[in-house]
């Protein structure tokens, strides 16, 4: 092996560090006939006494009370949400608008589309229907049946907080309908 | 908010500790703080040449606590390395809003008037060659000064440094060995062979020869 191969392990070494067996014995086989490489282990060696004793004359102050109550002072006091719990609600609020966006542009597509003769036909809004619980959206064709559909629950900001919905999309990608969960 | 109370055990570990901040405890964020204060100080310290820096890294990195508490998740970090992690980020803001930070020695004068002398000749050598190397840290570029707190000062093992920095245990290693060869030749003045053997005042190091 090389000195340049060895390096690593060498520095390693001087170091203190546990190598295992097989690498240990071939740094100190090279260590016993290479001048350079025994050099930058006493390099290495003197380095890391060096950095034992800054690192135990290192002082930091003293623990203060007045720096703990300072931040126990912190620690009580009502904090704004964190920037990360900002986003998330952003975020949240972002895609329920889209979502309430979607569902208009799929009512207003389905409710003005003009007839042959040029009059748009105007869809009475279908009854809740009992089984289910489903209302049918203004304008939508008809209520699928609901294994032919897909329910996407919602999560809308309210007042109090927030409500859940089911979103009945119909097989060509239409809100069809909508329910509120209890 | 749930406290856990763990039954038995007089010091409760961090993930404990942690989780119990998370719900509220002031207790618990005071014994975190006082286990870790210091640990923390002395990284930011050695990062940034100044410990009145490191104190408000300090008081920065524990308010971040408060908040990242709740995003802590044990088994993939401890507290320590955590709480490294933290100061690590607030230690890199510090240095882009002030990069040149006091190198002075900031030891006080009352700890300076405490301290008797024995050896005083010896004292002001020893003081000597610590603070040129605490210098010559300073001065490293951050990835290799990172890389020789964590390990060398920090002592912790390769794979907690690379967990702390977040790469790979073959970086920081390879940046270890980087950072002390560039330490040598910062804290002795001298280009790493022995085109020029006199040593620099204040360097206790042995003379390196070219590798082969």
């Amino acid at each position: 092996m090389t000195c340049r191969q060895l390096i690593p392990d060498v520095i390693d070494f001087a170091r203190g560090l546990a190598l295992d067996r097989s690498r240990e014995a071939a740094v100190e086989e090279h260590l016993r006939s290479c001048a350079a490489c025994t050099a930058l282990a006493e390099r290495e060696r003197a380095m890391s006494a060096a950095l034992r004793r800054l690192a135990s004359d290192e002082r930091v102050s003293p623990h203060s009370d007045v720096r703990l109550g300072r931040l126990l002072a912190i620690f009580d006091a009502p904090r704004p949400r964190s920037r990360r719990t900002t986003v998330s609600v952003g975020l949240s609020l972002a895609a329920s608008v889209l979502i309430v966006v979607g569902l208009s542009v799929g009512w207003r597509s389905d409710a003005a589309k003009p007839s042959a003769s040029g009059v748009v036909a105007v869809t009475p809004t279908p009854p809740a229907n009992a089984e289910t619980g489903f209302v049918v959206l203004p304008g939508a064709l008809a209520l699928p049946r609901l294994e032919s559909g897909q329910v996407i629950r919602v999560e809308l900001p309210s007042a109090d907080g927030a409500i859940q919905a089911d979103v009945l999309i119909g097989q060509d990608g239409l809100a069809r309908a909508v329910r509120l969960v209890q | 908010m749930t406290r856990i109370v763990v039954v038995g055990v007089s010091d409760p570990p961090d993930d404990v500790l942690i989780a119990n901040i998370a719900s509220g405890d002031r207790e618990a964020f005071a014994e975190f703080y006082r286990r870790h204060r210091a640990a923390v100080c002395r990284f930011a310290a050695h990062m940034c040449g100044s410990t009145a820096a490191a104190e408000d890294i300090v008081h920065e990195a524990f308010v971040a606590v408060m908040d990242s508490a709740v995003r802590y998740r044990p088994g993939q970090s401890t507290g320590r390395l955590w709480l490294f992690g933290i100061a690590r980020n607030y230690v890199r803001r510090a240095r882009a809003v002030r990069p040149t930070l006091s190198l002075e020695d900031e030891t006080p004068a009352r700890d300076r008037a405490l301290t008797i002398d024995t050896d005083p000749v010896g004292d002001i050598e020893r003081r000597r060659h610590i603070q040129a190397l605490r210098r010559a840290i300073v001065a490293l570029p951050v990835r290799y000064r990172e890389a020789v707190v964590l390990c060398d000062l920090q002592e912790l093992s390769y794979v907690d440094a690379a967990a702390t920095i977040g790469c790979a245990i073959g970086t920081v290693r390879s940046r270890l060995h980087r950072g002390r060869a560039m330490l040598a030749r910062q804290f002795c003045g001298r280009t790493g062979n022995a085109a020029s053997p006199e040593p620099v005042e204040g360097c206790p190091m042995p003379v390196t020869r070219t590798m082969s």
